[in-house]
């Protein structure tokens, strides 16, 4: 399995109802993970992460953008309820013209404060059906916002839609920065 | 290769206000805990520390029941979600906690909790949804988790916290 850049495991041969596909782990220099070749033999798919890039925006997160198949049509939207500052309660839609799913979606920890990295889940129904548009659900957090926040930071929930019949085949986890060595994105498979 | 969602432990707490998972074996990705609890007061609230430390805790939670919004600094442990008591016989609430790189002596340690808090039909109290973040400022690895009652409250018989953990390949 190529991932590019990156120190990362192959698929290996699992039984069970839950299994591991294969996981990324950052080096300091990649801002993409590529998970290709995903096997079309389970239910749905599960990705589990603990993020940190490098990018010094200086006083914002970075984001984990995903990309399907290496689609670059409009054909992502992601729903979204998160934090931000105040505390406040924030919606976003980020209607018909994404070419990935990136705003308002998983946060992820830029480069400072240290220790401190986004986490999240995001479970993908129905990946291999070639009939069926894909949805998705995630809950996500980032805590390095609110250092520079007045201690605010943020949590989010969602969903997401790729409006596409075709069985997702690869699934590609992009930064502004590069992933530190703590980082980790996981590729878990479920049958049903 | 073994199924990647192992079964660690269960604890059904009932009629103590607290109680510990130790010795969380270090060969895991990620901790997820299911919970299914009630209490015998009127209501409380999940809270969990890690190695028994009581301090450097801060979060940010949604509560679905009037959008309420707010976060908490030098915290004394995770506050997750409500837990069912007297405001609502026979509920259960129903919640699932994710605990993210709780190995690594590396990084801070962050927790997402789902919180399902029903209310009988009917009754006035509230029906709750909650999404809550927590971190705990420490790089040290998770090997016990204390979990109890942030009011006090003791568990109600029937009680259940089950303990996984997830594998990466």
């Amino acid at each position: 399995m190529p991932i590019i850049g990156t120190i990362a495991s192959s698929y290996l041969q699992a039984t069970g109802d839950f299994v591991s596909l294969a996981s990324a782990t950052g080096n300091g220099s990649s801002t993409s993970f590529l998970f290709s070749n995903i096997p079309q033999t389970y239910s749905h798919l599960q990705i589990r992460y603990w993020g940190k890039s490098t990018w010094a925006p200086g006083t914002i997160s970075d984001v984990l953008t995903v990309r399907i198949n290496e689609d670059t049509s409009q054909l992502y939207r992601v729903y979204s309820v998160y934090t931000g500052v105040g505390p406040s309660m924030n919606f976003s839609d980020t209607g018909t013209t994404q070419n990935k799913w990136g705003d308002n979606f998983l946060m992820l920890a830029s480069n400072s404060p240290a220790y401190v990295g986004g986490v999240g889940v995001l479970d993908i129904y129905n990946y291999s059906s070639t009939t069926m548009k894909k949805s998705a659900k995630f809950v996500t957090a980032d805590p390095a916002d609110g250092y520079y926040n007045g201690n605010y930071w943020n949590l989010g929930f969602g969903s997401a839609q790729w409006n596409s019949n075709s069985a997702i085949t690869q699934l590609r986890f992009m930064a502004n920065g590069a992933f530190t060595s703590d980082s980790y994105v996981a590729l878990y498979g479920i049958r049903t | 290769m073994p199924a990647t969602f192992d079964y660690i432990a269960k604890a059904s707490p009932s009629g103590v206000a607290a109680f510990s998972f130790t010795n969380i074996p270090q060969t895991y990705t990620d901790l997820v805990l299911l919970i299914s609890a009630r209490v015998t007061s009127a209501y409380d609230i999940t809270a969990m520390q890690a190695n028994g430390n009581s301090s450097n805790y801060s979060a940010v939670y949604y509560e679905g029941s009037g959008n309420t919004v707010g976060t908490g600094t030098a915290e004394i442990s995770f506050r997750m979600g409500y837990i069912n008591g007297t405001n609502h016989p026979n509920m259960w609430n129903a919640d699932i906690v994710h605990i993210f790189n709780y190995a690594n002596a590396n990084v801070y340690k962050t927790v997402i909790s789902e919180n399902r808090y029903p209310a009988v039909k009917g009754s006035t109290q509230a029906f709750q949804t909650q999404f809550k973040a927590g971190l705990w400022k420490n790089t040290a690895a998770i090997t016990s988790l204390t979990i109890g009652t942030a009011n006090g409250g003791s568990y109600a018989s029937g009680s259940v916290y089950t303990l996984y953990g997830i594998r990466k390949a």
